[in-house]
């Protein structure tokens, strides 16, 4: 049968360069049909919502979330296109067995080069080529066994215009954004789910089984520790990291989380210090250990090599891995191959020139227009990211000269790559499919008999040819199906044979100081994002109620400066202006000020960087409800009039928001001691916030003490209205309110709740064994719970009154016990605060110093 | 000549230190013609855990961890050593040319010495370095010829001033001064070498002193010293000093080789805490004779000329390696103020002169 002709307005393809869909007759390739079919069945109104959706994706599980890119860097944030690449059984199965090789390939060679260097003193590889290189670690030599080396290879493919793939870089240092090809792929099958189906393309969960049991075997435990260490997150490929570690069910540290210890590296946690078996290692070899590696190096720790040394860790990769990375090797695989292996080399790179080499280098000058120069080595692992090459016809007969300057005096370091093209592939631009010159990382892992490799991969457009390595400056990326030829395996789940295997990870028992800090302040700063909404938003709709009298309007200018107050040296707005002005401009100031502590910027800002500090250990979903407001301008822009039902509806919307993450929070994270500070963080600010309205509102001078209306508000702000009004069906009354807010244990929204709340979980946290005594955080917080346990509402409404001839001082400075109590509340909680900090959090902040 | 080497370290940190890790190069390592007859080294307070290991290059290094509080931590190393060597007897024996030696790095046989042809973190050279040492090999020169030569400029050219530079002054700032102290002038000549594509490596040792005429020596006076060595296939390695102008004899002890001081230091470490620190350190070199009874006279030094005070604020942090990833500090030290020092940033221990 004749396949199929493609709709040419749909799709056609650059003359003479081979395409991966079509052929040179227009025909689409048999692999390609399942897909095909479905996508030109696709209205555009259907391609338009599906791509819509896929980049809301994107938007919300956070691929792109570059947590501290610079917003004035002028960079195309990540995407996915439309169409996936899609890869025939029979190539396939080349190309792994290629794949494998070289990763087979690498690994003996890093094996050799750290250990006997046969390659050198056999003279396949020049010496200068190897030992020139920083990457190389010379304190690793002699610290490696035959099963140590490299655990992960990726190598980034590329076709040339002829249809033959050739390798543009290789991998070998970490996983090398391993994560963002799972991402990747977890989204596109969110939106073509069917088509991912139909087209009989293979799934990636066996692969992540196999390296979790492999991981599992190389410590020869049977519940092993395993950490993937990354350098944190002002790495760009922190979201690989963290979105791999939750899928393995790994923890994710940082060098800050870890010390040297009986020659073992440990995790610092709330309950010491705990050994870590093996390290998957996303941070750069060199900047693992500032006492044997690069003195600056600060992403590992301290004696990391020494424990290395005496087998204290396991690392994989192992450090040192990246020599094998360095591009001016790739004139001498051939050989190498043989050499190591006894096999041919499946596949290639582009022609290349070692420039330390003399011959090399006479022959790359003699030919320079047609080369691309580059470092031999730059280390960039980050998908896309690798350097513009050099193409000396660019550059002005100076520039040349300098060019010619640094290849004679640093040509140990430098490579000259013949200029290839690349081929096709279709590319969805949102009105029409084109071919794009594109390039994939294939990755593969280790198991006990050589290498498995991921069945898909991550594939990325590149602009015109300036880079040796895969350098994308679109971002655009696209996902990587391989067709199988076979029945589908039966779906299994990564977490079912976990659960088969009867192993489990470890990561609820213990929880890294860092991360119990941020959590506690994403708690924080949560709960106070909604109680700035609660508060503007029933500030404005008393407003709006315009009945009110007038002293209505002095609540809320009061309560609303409760927050305005508590930011240092604020000002308190003058009721010169009075009225609705007023109040307008202090919820313009609490929800939009720039830079006001206590503000709601403010607040945004940390639960932003909170939120991307802690994203491994939330659950997916709770994150994307928080990146509502990350990612929705209208929680930044402060709108020029204000019209209060818009900005009303506006707070109603963000405290769903809040609900739906809170609820999330309960519903979904385990009681572990993260859940335990994220509340702990919650249970404090809402204390500290409701103490201080009842402080203010009750106590303000000038005002009777008892206005119901001004009760109402307090109710109202802190939610409690609805149950005030079901059990005392009276107008409020001081010690009606007074019972409900301040001592009943079973209100949530009542500060009895939360010092209860408080008290349990401050019970429940690791202690120090030698201490019988009740620590001092233990004795605060009981403090302040009996206090509230033992008083009697009624007693506290008795407020001394304002009697005629009593100056308004005199009454204040008279015995009150609800002041006294309500004052003591707002003074020791910042010391709880202080207590936990320096307890459970402060010792990550210990500095260390080179001497 | 025989030997007995004092080698005392002492630092004092002005709050304790809860952890420490140190790597320490003070063990003399067994080259020709030198006899390494006793060694001994003594650490307070108790290291919790010691290694004792081979580097790479050869050289004895032992890792320490200490883990209780301390405020002080000195190392000594005494050492008694026979030399007997005078390497100008060699230099007579080398006949090849430059070009012959650089040519011979690309071949199989001599990868040992390929290592120390290329640049290492303080020997990057720059175009006006390559060239000042170019000057010293024109075309078919004996190598000897033209590193004794080179040896002489350097030793001409430069200023010795132990004032002008720290561990970190990059041999670009050595050569626009023109001065600088041992270390510096080693790295400066490794650079001009190894731009040639010629193998040297640096040599940290012992100097011998000698006390003005009619005075007695200074006990504790002597300072650690740097020199290169260069290889050349009739004779092997053959050290110069630029610093003294001379090929080294029984007056130098060599104590660690490797690629650059990065790669020797006599003793580094990371803290946790200690606030400042300050570093004392004192060598005495004493001749002695088979007896072990010192030659000559000496007097012990009133003075403690090795003290060193660190203030932390006046060190920036350093980018050693070309591919090192800038340091982001961590949230909680964004918000401190200037003065605190970042995690990693090296401070210089002892220093060689």
């Amino acid at each position: 049968m004749q396949p199929p002709l493609a709709d040419p307005v749909l799709y056609q393809t650059l003359l003479g360069v081979h395409d991966e869909m079509m052929d040179v007759n227009g025909a689409i390739m048999p692999h390609w049909q399942q897909w095909y079919d479905a996508f030109s069945r696709w209205s555009p109104n259907q391609r338009k919502a599906n791509w819509d959706e896929l980049n809301e994706v994107v938007r919300e599980t956070g691929i792109a979330y570059d947590l501290f890119a610079d917003p004035n860097e002028n960079k195309q944030p990540w995407s996915i296109d439309l169409a996936p690449i899609i890869i025939a059984p029979e190539e396939w199965q080349w190309l792994s067995v290629a794949l494998t090789q070289r990763a087979r390939l690498f690994n003996a060679m890093h094996n050799d080069l750290y250990g006997h260097r046969r390659l050198l003193h056999e003279g396949f590889i020049p010496a200068a080529l190897v030992l020139s290189d920083p990457s190389y670690l010379r304190p690793m030599r002699g610290n490696q066994s035959a099963y140590n080396g490299i655990q992960f290879y990726a190598a980034d493919l590329a076709k040339s215009p002829d249809g033959i793939w050739r390798v543009l870089d290789n991998h070998a240092e970490t996983p090398a954004g391993l994560g963002f090809a799972l991402a990747n792929r977890i989204a596109i099958t969110h939106c073509e789910g069917n088509l991912f189906r139909s087209s009989k393309a293979i799934r990636l969960a066996s692969y992540f089984q196999q390296l979790q049991s492999t991981l599992t075997k190389r410590t020869e435990l049977e519940d092993p520790y395993i950490a993937i260490l990354s350098p944190g997150p002002e790495h760009p490929d922190y979201f690989s990291h963290a979105y791999l570690a939750r899928y393995l069910g790994y923890l994710l540290v940082e060098g800050g989380d870890l010390v040297y210890q009986n020659n073992r590296i440990c995790l610092k946690t709330l309950a010491g210090l705990k050994p870590i078996d093996l390290i998957v290692r996303s941070i750069e070899g060199l900047n693992a250990d500032p006492l044997e590696l690069n003195p600056n190096g600060v992403h590992g720790t301290t004696s990391m090599v020494q424990a290395i040394r005496d087998k204290g860790i396991i690392m994989a990769n192992q450090l040192g891995t990246s020599i094998v990375e360095n591009r001016a090797l790739a004139p001498y695989l051939p050989k190498v191959c043989k050499y190591l292996l006894g096999e041919e080399l499946m596949l290639h790179e582009a022609p290349r020139w070692w420039l330390g080499d003399p011959k090399s280098r006479a022959h790359v000058l003699e030919n320079l227009d047609s080369m691309l120069i580059s470092e031999a080595h730059e280390g960039s692992g980050r998908p896309g990211e690798a350097r513009a090459a050099t193409d000396p016809t660019t550059l002005d007969p100076a520039g040349k000269l300098a060019l010619v300057d640094r290849i004679m005096l640093f040509g140990n370091s430098m490579v000259a790559e013949q200029k290839t093209g690349y081929a096709t592939t279709p590319s969805w631009t949102g009105e029409q499919l084109k071919p794009h010159p594109f390039a994939i990382r294939f990755y593969s892992s280790r198991k006990e008999q050589g290498y498995d490799v991921l069945p898909g991969g991550l594939s990325m457009s590149v602009g015109a040819q300036q880079a040796i390595g895969l350098h994308s400056p679109e971002g655009l990326t696209r996902d990587v199906w391989v067709v199988s030829d076979k029945q589908p395996e039966p779906f299994e789940s990564i977490w079912a044979s976990i659960a088969r295997q009867g192993s489990y990870s470890r990561a609820g028992r213990s929880l890294q100081s860092r991360i119990a800090d941020n959590l506690f302040w994403l708690g924080r700063n949560v709960e106070r994002v909604e109680w700035q909404f609660r508060l503007c938003r029933q500030a404005l709709a008393r407003l709006n109620e315009d009945s009110g009298p007038e002293e209505d309007q002095r609540t809320v200018v009061s309560a609303l400066n409760t927050l305005i107050l508590r930011a240092p040296k604020a000002r308190v707005f003058d009721a010169g202006f009075g009225g609705m002005n007023e109040i307008e401009r202090l919820v313009r100031t609490i929800l939009y000020g720039k830079d006001r502590a206590y503000g709601f910027q403010e607040s945004l800002a940390h639960m932003h960087r909170l939120a991307g500090l802690t994203r491994d250990r939330m659950s997916a979903e709770a994150l994307r409800i928080l990146n509502e407001f990350f990612t929705n301008q209208k929680w930044f822009k402060e709108p020029g009039f204000m019209h209060s039902g818009h900005v009303i509806d506006l707070l109603d919307e963000g405290l769903m928001v809040l609900a739906a993450f809170s609820g999330m929070v309960m519903e979904n994270m385990t009681r572990n001691y993260g859940w335990r500070f994220l509340d702990i963080g919650r249970r404090i600010e809402r204390a500290e916030n409701l103490s201080g309205l009842l402080n203010r509102l009750i106590f303000a001078p000038g005002m009777s003490w008892d206005a119901p209306r001004r009760l109402m508000f307090i109710l109202e702000v802190a939610d409690s209205f609805i149950t005030y009004r079901s059990r005392y069906r009276i107008t409020p009354t001081l010690s009606a309110v007074i019972d409900l807010l301040l001592l009943d244990e079973t209100n949530p929204r009542s500060i009895a709740f939360q010092i209860s709340a408080l008290h349990d979980h401050i019970n429940y946290l690791p202690k120090e064994p030698e201490i019988g005594l009740r620590s001092e955080e233990n004795r605060l917080i009981l403090e302040l719970l009996t206090e509230l346990q033992l008083s009697e509402g009624h007693k506290l409404a008795q407020i001394p009154q304002l009697e005629q001839g009593k100056e308004i001082e005199q009454v204040i400075t008279e015995e009150c016990r609800l002041e006294q109590l309500l004052n003591n509340q707002i003074s020791k909680l910042p010391q709880l605060t202080e207590l936990l900090t320096r307890r459970y959090f402060t010792h990550t902040e210990e500095q260390t110093q080179r001497i | 000549m025989r030997y007995r080497i004092a080698h005392k370290t002492e630092y004092r940190y002005s709050t304790p230190v809860a952890q420490s890790n140190h790597l320490v190069h003070l063990t003399p390592c067994q080259v020709d013609g030198q006899f390494i007859e006793d060694h001994d080294l003594l650490i307070t307070p108790r290291p919790a855990h010691r290694r004792d290991f081979t580097d790479y290059f050869g050289n004895s290094t032992i890792h320490l961890t200490l883990e209780e509080d301390h405020t002080l931590l000195s190392i000594n190393a005494v050492t008694v050593v026979t030399v007997t060597r005078d390497q100008t007897a060699l230099l007579k024996q080398s006949t090849a040319a430059w070009e012959t030696v650089r040519d011979m790095m690309f071949d199989r046989n001599h990868v040992d010495q390929a290592e120390f042809s290329c640049y290492s973190n303080f020997t990057n050279p720059t175009s006006e370095i390559a060239a000042y040492g170019a000057q010293s090999f024109p075309p078919g020169r004996p190598l000897m010829e033209g590193v004794m030569e080179l040896t002489s400029r350097i030793f001409n050219d430069f200023e010795y001033d132990s004032t002008v530079t720290d561990i970190f002054t990059p041999i670009s700032q050595v050569f626009e001064m023109k001065s600088g102290v041992c270390q510096d002038f080693a790295h400066f000549q490794l650079a001009c070498l190894r731009a040639l594509g010629l193998p040297a490596r640096y040599v940290s040792g012992y100097l011998r002193t000698y006390p003005p005429k009619g005075q007695p020596r200074l006990v504790g006076a002597d300072a650690s010293h740097a020199w290169i060595s260069v290889w050349c296939p009739e004779a092997g390695w053959i050290d110069f000093d630029p610093t003294n102008n001379k090929v080294i004899a029984e007056e130098h002890v060599t104590l660690s080789i490797g690629r650059d001081f990065g790669d020797v230091s006599p003793i580094s470490g990371i803290i946790l805490g200690g606030g400042n620190h300050f570093v004392n350190v004192s060598v005495d070199v004493m001749p002695i004779d088979k007896d072990g009874n010192e030659i000559g006279q000496s007097i012990s030094s009133q003075t403690n000329p090795g003290i060193v005070m660190l203030e932390k604020d006046t060190l920036k942090p350093q980018a050693l390696s070309q591919r090192s990833t800038p340091i982001h500090a961590q949230e909680q030290s964004q918000s401190q103020s200037s003065d605190q020092i970042l995690p990693g940033d090296p401070l210089p221990a002892d220093r060689t002169y």
